[in-house]
């Protein structure tokens, strides 16, 4: 036990703890490589054996110091040593916790300190002059110390970089975004060392490329995976729903589920399931179980009340959302519920392993399906965790969107060269193949707004200096800028405020701003576990009370939708095809599937089957996809658009994440099916629906916010999404008209395309199945089309059809017979 | 008048134009939101809010200033279509005093030469625009009677008369069979006739509100609406 110093060693030893092996090998190479990725399963030590290397560095460093001359500075390492990120604000709260542990017991000499938006200003202002050894922190607030003149100084010690949950920061903006911070950490501070951890991922190499940045190689250690978990699906009794998020008929499996595990997490998909969820379970509480709420849209203190309950476990269940995914340890959660479809077989085992943070025992789970095509997705699930398999995140290029701003942020710090910069975002790996004709507008559009906007004075955001460099115009940039650093466009929200008597009340968490906008008073909605009756929007809150009704009217505000992962679809696919596999699916799943065997046909893998049949006084067509909710909406757009060409007048289409159904006034033949499902449906339709879609609008809205062509805080207040709206779209029309190849239309396209659209998804679908639709024409909706059909967010199609039906209500007489009036008046007219 | 028995066959057919009556005119309700009196050959336009982006703009608001150049677009569309007699501008037709001096010399230029088209251009004052700019041609008027009917952009109580007026910005939802439908109206009862909003950027005030229901209240009121360029009665 050379490797620990003597307080370490005393101090496992007290703990009943022995260095792991993989532990081991971090101390021993902790300064061979220059960037490290450590994978392995949640429950197995990591976050502290991040800390290790820099826990026992930071302790040596000040042996030697304090006893080569006994100061009264107790520590030895002065600045900042190490910076540990988190994407999750609340996980470094948890983790300064954690960390704060083992320093006080072994009474190292070594100061952690956390920083994040919720920081007081005198504290960031201390630790800016005098900075702890370890900081731990998110990416938002380092990009933001970076933005700081003395960035240099700051940073200029540091040795080491620890990024936790490292696989949550693939192939999204926020990764990008903190790609683009570690390069320029590297810049103030070359010396400094990475270390990821992750939790288990599909392609580990792709993840440290990510990591390590583009001109350099990770040194990935994998901890094996303990025990595979238990996962069953539920098989009740209770008549399973055809289609909806109905766990109803589940819940009293649920409820004995809990009542027989000493503590439960309880994980649905979206914020309003939560609600929903734990309405039912609250009525079914017989023996007064401790149940609790949590998710994203609660107040942070109503959070915080919860998870400090949970934490000394006075809770048996918590009701949550991916919230509750990552990082923080709740120790004795002894069984996951997984109630609706999982999506992905990533997210789920990270949900499951949630449960037991022992490595050596299996974490149990259940799988609650919430209706028949959910049970294929629980089943296809199961098999893949028993394979042993993951589905993974293709890596993708950088987003654009964050070049201006941190062009700008770095030219906060310290006055640049294009070159310069251009040449460190190339070492930021979802980087490397930045264009430099791309990255040449991206800086002119930072420099002045480019040739449309630059007559605007608040777009003037650059000077250019004596010496070739750049810098901010002036300090109202550098205040703007830094007000608004970060990706996450916020839907507008309102806050909820739960109003007792008079206009008082207790602030209790935010609903999004178009749902409080379709209100009106008196209508009830389920929100913090209760239904509470809406009063008004005042101050850019919703004023609500308690409401005696037990239903509310609005049923449920939309949560984030996820999307099913392509591997789960393939398995959803592999399940229908082979009905062999049936035999694991609950008896009610195999019997829905016989019926649709026999009352129309299977989908099968080698083809698209289409169903046709009237409902609701329009034709209907179904088209059986498993390729997830963004492929079929946009497969819905372009369908749509193609009918209203050929004269079928669609009147609306509605998506899940298995297939798409259109409702329009004609009914389609087997020779139009053919013209519809057409690869060039991604010419012609694509490119004509692109130009005037508010799709584009949509994703210009973030990459206006993002890249700071407009912003949403503006001094203390903060704009509501209403208004940032209203003056994007229009800033998009401009840009439209006068400036057709500026740089944020084209970064704003290509945003769609990935984020709304999964275009990559679709043409792949298009192009496997061409000439190989099956239109099955039917009497009345198949046992499977149902859950399609009844999802009830459909997506209206403007154009003949709608016109059709507003025209047929519509009294046109009366119209008609004034006409021969006005005939008589033209007529007496032309006389004259 | 450039109007003919054919075009406005077919204009009605599609829904683009509805015809009503109101003291004793025949009204033409185009689903560009304007209106046409066949009998004067009068055309009728309210609220085209010239400069409003320009002047949300100098309130730090980051607008493009194109509002005006789009506004005048379409109506020079509507003119050429119809190329009436008279044009009555009823009232807000500038967002505020300074408005000319912000508008860019295309526009004026524009706007004077739509003013020109016409025989007759009035110019009816709204509380926006009190006195008409400078150097725009068009006669200033308070207000403009025709037999029975007053014109006007804010209603007088006590008036006898059937006024037509602008100011409130007509808008409706409504919902038919599941789909819902949203647009700009023109609204009238026996004595009131309210116009729809033309300029680019002005928002509207849904008729459900309290303070268009006392002026026009719900059994005595008819309503045309219009969205994606048709209108139909509610």
């Amino acid at each position: 036990m050379t490797l620990l110093p003597c307080a370490f060693a005393k101090w496992f030893k007290q703990k009943g703890w022995q260095l792991r092996d993989y532990q081991q090998t971090m101390l021993v190479e902790k300064d061979k490589h220059d960037c490290t990725l450590l994978i392995a399963p949640t429950g197995a030590g990591k976050t502290l054996s991040g800390f290790l290397p820099s826990l026992v560095e930071l302790s040596e460093l000040n042996e030697s110091n304090a006893s080569a001359e006994n100061k009264g500075n107790q520590s030895g390492f002065n600045g900042l040593h190490t910076l540990y990120i988190s994407p999750l604000k609340a996980l470094t709260q948890d983790i300064h916790r954690n960390l704060l542990q083992p320093i006080e017991e072994m009474s190292l000499p070594i100061t952690a300190e956390t920083r994040t938006g919720d920081t007081p200003s005198h504290k960031r202002q201390r630790q800016r002059k005098k900075p702890p050894n370890i900081l731990l922190t998110t990416p938002e607030s380092l990009m933001l110390m970076l933005s700081y003149a003395d960035a240099d100084k700051l940073f200029g010690k540091l040795k080491r970089v620890i990024i936790d949950e490292t696989h949550s920061l693939m192939a999204n903006k926020r990764g990008d975004f903190l790609s683009l911070a570690l390069a320029r950490l590297s810049v103030l501070s070359p010396r400094c060392k990475r270390i990821g951890l992750s939790a288990t991922v599909a392609f580990p190499e792709t993840l440290g490329a990510w990591l390590a940045g583009s001109d350099s190689v990770a040194n990935i250690i994998k901890v094996k995976a303990g025990e595979k978990p238990k996962v069953e699906m539920l098989h009740s009794k209770a008549r399973m729903p055809f289609g909806g998020f109905m766990a109803r008929y589940a819940i009293d499996d649920i409820y004995a589920a809990i009542e027989n595990a000493q503590t439960t997490l309880v994980f649905v998909n979206t914020r309003a399931q939560s609600e929903l969820l734990f309405q039912m379970l609250w009525e079914a509480n017989k023996a007064a179980l401790p149940i609790a709420l949590y998710h994203g849209s609660l107040s942070k203190e109503q959070r915080r009340k919860t998870e400090a309950m949970m934490a000394s476990g006075m809770l048996r269940a918590i009701v949550c959302t991916s919230a509750l995914e990552l990082g923080i340890d709740w120790g004795d959660v002894d069984k996951v519920i997984q109630v609706g479809a999982p999506k992905g077989v990533s997210r789920l085992l990270q949900r499951i392993g949630r449960a037991n943070h022992r490595l050596d025992e299996p974490s149990e789970a259940l799988l609650v399906p919430a209706n028949r095509f959910e049970a294929l997705e629980c089943q296809a699930a199961i098999t893949a965790i028993e394979k042993g398999e993951l589905d993974g995140e293709s890596p993708q290029p950088g987003a654009l969107d964050i070049i201006p701003q941190f062009i700008l942020n770095c030219l906060c710090s310290k006055a640049d060269s294009p070159g310069a910069l251009y040449q460190e975002i190339l070492t930021a790996t979802p980087y490397q193949g930045l264009d430099r004709d791309d990255f040449d507008k991206l800086w002119r559009f930072t420099q002045d707004g480019g040739s449309a906007l630059n007559a605007y004075e608040r777009y003037q955001r650059l000077t250019r200096n004596d010496d070739g460099t750049y810098s901010p115009a002036n300090r109202r940039v550098i205040q703007r800028h830094r007000q608004n650093i970060g990706t996450i466009v916020e839907a507008g929200r309102l806050k909820v405020k739960r109003i007792r008597r008079g206009n008082q009340g207790k602030i209790i968490g935010e609903v999004e701003e178009y749902f409080a906008q379709q209100l009106t008073p008196g209508d009830t909605f389920y929100f913090g576990g209760e239904v509470l009756r809406f009063e008004a929007i005042r101050d850019m809150q919703l004023h609500a009370k308690p409401a005696k009704a037990k239903e509310p009217k609005i049923p449920s505000y939309a949560g984030g939708q996820m999307p099913l992962s392509t591997y789960l679809a393939e398995g959803v696919r592999a399940i229908l095809a082979t009905q062999k596999s049936w035999k694991a699916l609950p008896a009610q799943v195999q019997e829905w599937l016989n019926l649709q065997q026999a009352f129309s046909q299977l989908p099968s893998p080698d083809k698209v089957l289409v169903e046709q049949f009237p409902f609701r006084q329009a034709h209907y067509t179904l088209y059986y996809t498993f390729d997830g909710r963004k492929a079929n909406q946009t497969l819905g757009m372009l369908l749509t658009r193609r009918m209203e060409k050929m004269g079928i007048k669609p009147l609306s289409f509605s998506v899940t994440d298995y297939g798409l159904s259109v409702a329009s006034v004609n009914a389609i033949t087997q020779g139009q099916l053919q013209q519809l499902f057409q690869p060039d449906i991604l010419g012609d339709e694509l490119e004509d629906w692109m130009l005037q879609a508010p799709m584009l609008k949509r994703s210009f809205r973030q990459v206006a916010v993002v890249s700071g062509l407009t912003e949403q805080r503006y001094h203390a207040s903060q704009k509501t999404m209403k208004q940032v709206t209203f003056s994007t779209d229009l800033i998009y029309d401009t840009l439209r008209e006068h400036d057709r190849d500026h740089i944020l239309l084209k970064v704003a396209r290509a945003d769609a395309e990935r984020e709304l659209l999964d275009l990559r998804r679709l043409a792949n679908l298009l192009i496997r199945y061409v000439d190989s639709a099956t239109l099955v024409n039917l009497e009345k909706p198949s046992p499977m089309a149902i859950p399609i059909v009844l999802d009830v967010r459909s997506e209206q199609v403007k154009g003949a059809g709608a016109q059709a039906i507003i025209e047929q209500a519509n009294l046109y007489a009366e119209a008609e017979t004034m006409l021969d009036e006005v005939r008589a008046l033209l007529s007496g007219a032309s006389v004259e | 008048m450039a109007i003919t028995d054919a075009w406005l066959t077919e204009k009605v057919s599609q829904r683009h134009i509805t015809i009503t009556k109101y003291a004793d005119y025949l009204w033409l309700l185009d689903a560009r939101g304007v209106a046409y009196l066949p009998a004067c050959d009068w055309l009728i336009v309210s609220d085209l809010h010239l400069e409003k982006g320009s002047y949300l703009r100098s309130y730090a608001n980051p607008l493009p200033s194109l509002d005006s150049t789009a506004t005048l677009k379409r109506l020079e569309s509507i003119i050429d279509d119809y190329q009436p007699l008279r044009v009555i501008s009823l009232g807000d037709s500038f967002h505020d005093k300074h408005s000319m001096s912000r508008m860019t010399i295309e526009d004026r230029q524009h706007l004077c030469r739509l003013v020109d088209k016409v025989k007759e251009w009035m110019w009816v004052e709204g509380n926006h625009d009190p006195d008409l700019p400078e150097g725009i041609p068009g006669t200033p008027c308070f207000e403009i009677v025709l037999d029975n009917m007053v014109f006007r952009h804010e209603p007088e109580m006590s008036e006898k008369r059937a006024q037509v007026i602008g100011h409130y910005h007509p808008k409706k939802r409504t919902t038919v069979t599941r789909r819902r439908y949203s647009g700009k109206c023109f609204t009238n009862n026996k004595n009131l006739f309210v116009m729809p909003a033309f300029g680019q950027f002005t928002g509207g005030l849904d008729i459900d509100e309290d303070v268009m229901l006392t002026l026009l209240p719900k059994p005595t009121r008819q309503v045309f609406m219009f969205c994606d360029g048709i209108i139909f009665k509610i």
